[in-house]
């Protein structure tokens, strides 16, 4: 460390001891314990958001699949019309 | 730790009076640490109340993994909360606050406070993050690996915030 960096990491040394006398004010246990107490349980549609959060990616993962199938089976359907199509018009003639 | 490894136990199995015996055995380190990033006590309160509801909530929602020890969990959420007030206040979404703070009785607290203050101000032009741990390295006394477990971070990346804030806490005070 350099002379500067010395001077520095004293005076935080002592600022660290200066504020060690700090602490939370009198009745804080009680205020914190009362702010838990006002937290609600869960409602349903909390307690069903909660749990259905962890089905997200798999939910996500299968729409993604669903709609690849569904383009898919479009274009296949398509294409067999096409082909239906073209053999009318060749029978008509 | 013992005494605070078995209080979370009781939560867990639904105890919510347990969670008194944490406060009580944590509260007053991490209200010091609070406010020393953040400069007075009365917004470290906040912080630290609030990284209670936070904690009893994960507990209670079994979203606490027992990767870390619960006081590094806590120590992690606090450090966290307090950068988070201290942007806040820093883009004015938060008023700062400068109502007289609670609980300051006797000379010793004064002196304490009188010792914030200065502290505040020599670390005020520093990014919040390379504060942070500057306060838990030299103030807190942790150590590098302690610190980057509490900030989440990799040693390295807390070495190198050290290193920075030293270098611009040492041009402050040698001004060339």
């Amino acid at each position: 460390m350099t002379p500067g960096e010395d001077d520095v990491e004293a005076r935080l040394v002592r600022l660290a001891g200066a504020t060690a006398a700090l602490h939370p004010s009198g009745g804080f246990t009680a205020r914190v314990m009362s702010a838990i107490e006002r937290e609600q349980p869960l409602g349903l549609i909390d307690a069903l958001w909660s749990s259905s959060r962890r089905f997200l990616p798999i939910a996500a993962f299968a729409a993604a699949v669903a709609v690849v199938w569904a383009v898919e089976n479009q274009t296949t359907v398509d294409d067999a019309l096409a082909v239906t199509y073209g053999a009318m018009d060749l029978d008509a003639e | 730790m013992e005494n605070l490894d078995e209080a979370v136990e009781r939560v867990l199995s639904g105890d919510a009076a347990a969670f008194q015996r944490i406060v009580e055995a944590t509260s007053a380190r991490l209200v010091r640490l609070s406010a020393r990033i953040l400069g007075n006590v009365a917004d470290a309160e906040d912080v630290v109340q609030d990284a209670y509801v936070k904690a009893y909530r994960s507990l209670t929602g079994g979203q606490f993994d027992r990767r870390s020890r619960v006081d590094t969990w806590l120590y992690r959420i606090v450090v966290n909360g307090s950068i988070d007030t201290k942007r806040a206040r820093a883009r004015g979404a938060i008023p700062s606050d400068t109502i007289a703070d609670v609980g300051w009785d006797g000379a010793a607290n004064a002196e304490a406070r009188v010792a914030l203050n200065e502290l505040a101000d020599m670390l005020a032009e520093l990014p919040e993050d390379q504060k942070a741990a500057l306060v838990l390295k030299s103030v807190e006394g942790f150590s590098a690996a302690e610190i980057a477990e509490i900030m989440g971070r990799a040693e390295g990346a807390v070495e190198q915030l050290l290193v920075r804030a030293r270098a611009a806490l040492k041009k402050k005070v040698e001004p060339s």
